[in-house]
């Protein structure tokens, strides 16, 4: 088993207290911790979810989501187990609340399938990639090395330590901004909103690609008074980074009805006064598909279901109507 | 003492009639199942429909499957009708196909994608090598090709070199349609959304030899028990029960279309790289939304073999059960939700 | 008090009669036609035969002879078919409810279009993938 990194030996007793994440778990001797996936033997924490996978797939990278990160192609998703949130709509469930079938599959035998699927690259996602943490960073450093790029596909709740070290082999993020109120992050998923936001800041200013997603949850976050101030905030960062507005289907311990169309617009009319890029998922809803300039409304990359197509982006990343500078990774 | 026997007699007399209304009473109630059997696909097909007028449900679900065994299937010594056969034999790419033929088409290369080729519509030279195409024929003849043989199907062969363009259809290499592991899927959607556009309150459901779709729940509101076949055992041995009441289970073994020569079988399941049936697999039994999906999805499994078949179906919208050849037994993270009655 | 005249020995036998003439009704209906079987050739029916009799049946087309079908202890089988790959002769109807030759295009069902639907107790499941 793989020994875990960020945590340290406490008291008198085996305990170890983790630091990985916010949380910094005191582990006990045979327990794990919140994320059920690092677990102390003997007085040391191994992770768990090493060179363990639940789930893998030839994914449109439109569907992590990431639509200004190499649109158009092919990405090997690979997913493990556990999360260190607690959301009762865990779109994900049976491989984060319980310990799925697992496959025996190593960083380089990881890299190896997607050389041989001619992949470009991998995304970490399904389950949270955080508490996978060393075989994220293990199989990131080696692929750079081969030329595959890294996706993370994550709830951003991570420490400042293991996260400037994902910084240097991880390309591009999509976080999920739960929503925006304290009150919500703590009662619901267990984490919190300001630590989010601080790892938001930070990612954004290493310059790493990045794009947000909000799970639209109907009573739970989904007032525009929130919206309005979530697309503020991400503004004042910058309003070029990709926000996708994502609708909520019933799953696990949540079974309220699905968010209405309805909703989903009236969200995405807020969010698209504040910010440059918008996108509705999970949804049949027409708008909030394709990508246009944000200067001259022209389209630049016309998507149906997870396929799409750069139809107006010039090579130097331009806008082929008014040449506007287009935030985009071709 | 005579009135005694009076009242005897009245109540025995009340009774019997009492009882016979009563048994009436219960017939009358009670969700009747009617069933048909038929062949078509190369299989027998069971439908069975509780519905106002289950016989005309039952003829009209049959005779769809008759109509797309008439366009799908690839057969050269019967089938002019044959959409594919068209296309294969086109001397001039693209050809032009209808909206049907389109959907069909896109959707096995988008799942031979995702399944990593593990699914493969364009297998059609190596089929015909084998003989696979005409397995149900009274006529056929056994016979195993020369690995010569084999490679050069192998290099005429895969779903790289097909490509779909709106209502346009392009092959290159050489390389021939043949999509018999979609087509009895596609079928038991389309019998499932006739029978239920036939009648909204229809239940019941349709099973194309072994595979299966659900019209509606059992009378009304339960769930259908459905066993997994043991790959070893008697005909009506099982390892496993599954519980539905809506969306398709899809079976594929190395016990179905098979035939034995020098002792050694080869069955209907290729590997794609290979060219040779997989040896890896004896069963994959996936459960999916929609029976199409779950024709693909367990034909996929097979190819890839348990370990990476759980792990690759779940995104894809399958959830499996599969039996190695060592008789280990793999299952996909949602598997153990239908295994009770929920 | 009016006596009703329902003692009479005349009016116990009717009393008796009526009583049968119910049981053999009830009995009657209560009959799925589970015992006999029919064998469709190309969607026609062409044999009918009962499960109660053990015996050897042999079905022929205008091609000649297609297979045999076995009779025996309440169940049948099929033997000796024609086609290439003999899949049709593994099972009994009893284990699968139907038997089916698909080169040779033979049906043998349970003469009733009714379904049993009490599988589930008599043989555990409703029905089976495979």
């Amino acid at each position: 088993m793989r020994e875990a990194l960020f945590y340290e030996e406490i008291g008198e007793a085996d305990d170890v207290q983790c630091h990985l994440c916010p949380h910094h778990c005191i582990v006990k001797e045979g327990d794990a911790g919140l994320c059920k996936v690092r677990k102390n033997e003997g007085g040391v924490l191994y992770s768990l979810a090493y060179g363990k996978i639940s789930s893998l797939a030839n994914d449109p990278i439109e569907k992590k989501p990431l639509y200004h990160f190499h649109p158009g192609t092919k990405i090997l998703s690979v997913g493990s187990w556990g999360c260190n949130f607690t959301c009762p709509w865990c779109q994900n469930w049976e491989i984060v609340t319980q310990k799925p079938p697992l496959q025996k599959v190593t960083p380089d035998r990881l890299i190896d399938i997607a050389i041989d699927r001619e992949m470009d690259g991998i995304a970490y996602t399904y389950n949270e990639p955080i508490v996978s943490f060393e075989f994220v960073l293990d199989t990131s450093r080696m692929s750079n090395a081969d030329g595959i790029y890294n996706v993370m596909v994550t709830n951003g709740y991570i420490e400042e330590a293991p996260l400037k070290l994902l910084l240097q082999t991880i390309q591009a993020m999509n976080i999920d901004l739960k929503g925006f109120s304290s009150s919500f992050y703590k009662k619901r998923c267990s984490g919190e909103l300001e630590v989010v936001k601080k790892n938001i800041e930070t990612i954004y200013n290493e310059g790493l690609h990045l794009e947000l997603t909000t799970l639209v949850i109907p009573g739970e976050n989904d007032t525009e008074k929130e919206m309005e101030e979530e697309t503020k905030w991400i503004a004042s960062l910058s309003p070029e980074i990709p926000l996708h507005l994502s609708a909520y289907h019933p799953a696990h311990r949540f079974q309220k009805p699905p968010t209405s169309d309805e909703k989903m617009m009236a969200l995405y009319k807020i969010a698209k006064k504040n910010l440059d890029y918008v996108y509705i998922g999970n949804t049949m809803v027409d708008e909030g598909r394709n990508t246009y300039c944000p200067n001259c409304s022209n389209l630049l990359i016309e998507r149906s279901g997870f396929s799409a197509k750069v139809v107006g982006i010039t090579e130097d990343k331009k806008c082929e109507k008014c040449r506007e500078d287009i935030k985009v990774k071709l | 003492m005579t009135l005694k026997r009076n009242t005897w007699l009245l109540i025995l007399m009340a009774s019997i009639v009492f009882s016979f209304l009563f048994f009436l009473l219960l017939t009358n109630n009670r969700v009747e199942y009617i069933g048909k059997v038929d062949i078509a696909l190369g299989t027998r097909v069971k439908v069975v429909v509780s519905a106002d007028h289950p016989e005309r449900v039952i003829n009209a679900i049959l005779r769809e499957f008759h109509r797309i065994e008439d366009k799908f299937t690839v057969n050269e010594k019967k089938n002019d009708k044959s959409v594919i056969s068209r296309i294969n034999q086109s001397d001039t790419y693209p050809v032009v196909i209808d909206e049907e033929t389109a959907f069909v088409i896109e959707r096995s290369l988008g799942l031979a994608q995702g399944t990593n080729g593990a699914f493969d519509p364009a297998l059609g030279n190596l089929i015909k090598l084998w003989g696979f195409d005409r397995i149900s024929d009274a006529d056929f003849e056994p016979d195993v090709p020369t690995q010569e043989e084999i490679d050069r199907a192998v290099r005429l062969s895969g779903y790289e070199h097909v490509s779909v363009e709106g209502n346009k259809i392009t092959l290159e290499n050489g390389v021939a349609l043949d999509l018999g592991g979609i087509v009895k899927g596609y079928a038991i959607d389309r019998g499932v959304e006739i029978g239920r556009e036939m009648d909204t309150d229809a239940t019941g459901y349709i099973d194309a030899g072994g595979d299966i779709g659900i019209i509606g729940p059992k009378f009304g509101g339960d769930f259908w028990s459905v066993a997994v076949r043991d790959p070893e055992g008697e005909p009506d041995d099982y390892v496993e029960k599954v519980f539905l009441e809506k969306g398709a289970v899809v079976t594929s073994g190395d016990y179905e279309r098979t035939f034995e020569i020098d002792g050694k079988r080869y069955h209907h399941i290729l590997n794609p790289k290979t060219g040779r049936p997989v040896r890896k697999t004896k069963s994959s039994t996936v459960i999916a939304p929609n029976a199409m999906d779950a024709d693909v999805l367990s034909t996929a499994g097979f190819v890839l073999g348990g370990e990476f078949a759980s792990i690759m179906l779940p995104p894809l919208g399958g959830q499996g059960y599969f039996i190695g050849e060592d008789g280990k037994v793999k299952t996909t993270a949602g598997w153990h939700f239908f295994t009770e009655r929920r | 008090m009016t006596r009703l005249r329902l003692f009479r020995v005349k009016d116990l036998l009717l009393y008796i009669a009526i009583a049968c003439v119910t049981i053999g009704v009830l009995l009657t209906l209560n009959r799925t036609g589970s015992d006999m079987i029919i064998v469709k050739i190309n969607k026609t029916t062409v044999y009918r035969f009962s499960l109660l009799e053990e015996a050897t049946k042999t079905i022929e087309s205008d091609n000649g002879k297609l297979m045999d079908v076995v009779i025996k202890d309440e169940d049948a089988y099929i033997k000796n078919s024609t086609c290439p790959l003999h899949l049709c002769e593994e099972g009994s109807i009893a284990q699968t409810g139907a038997l089916v030759c698909v080169p040779n295009r033979v049906i043998i069902t349970y003469d009733t279009d009714q379904m049993d639907y009490d599988n589930e107790d008599r043989r555990g499941y409703d029905l089976m993938t495979k």
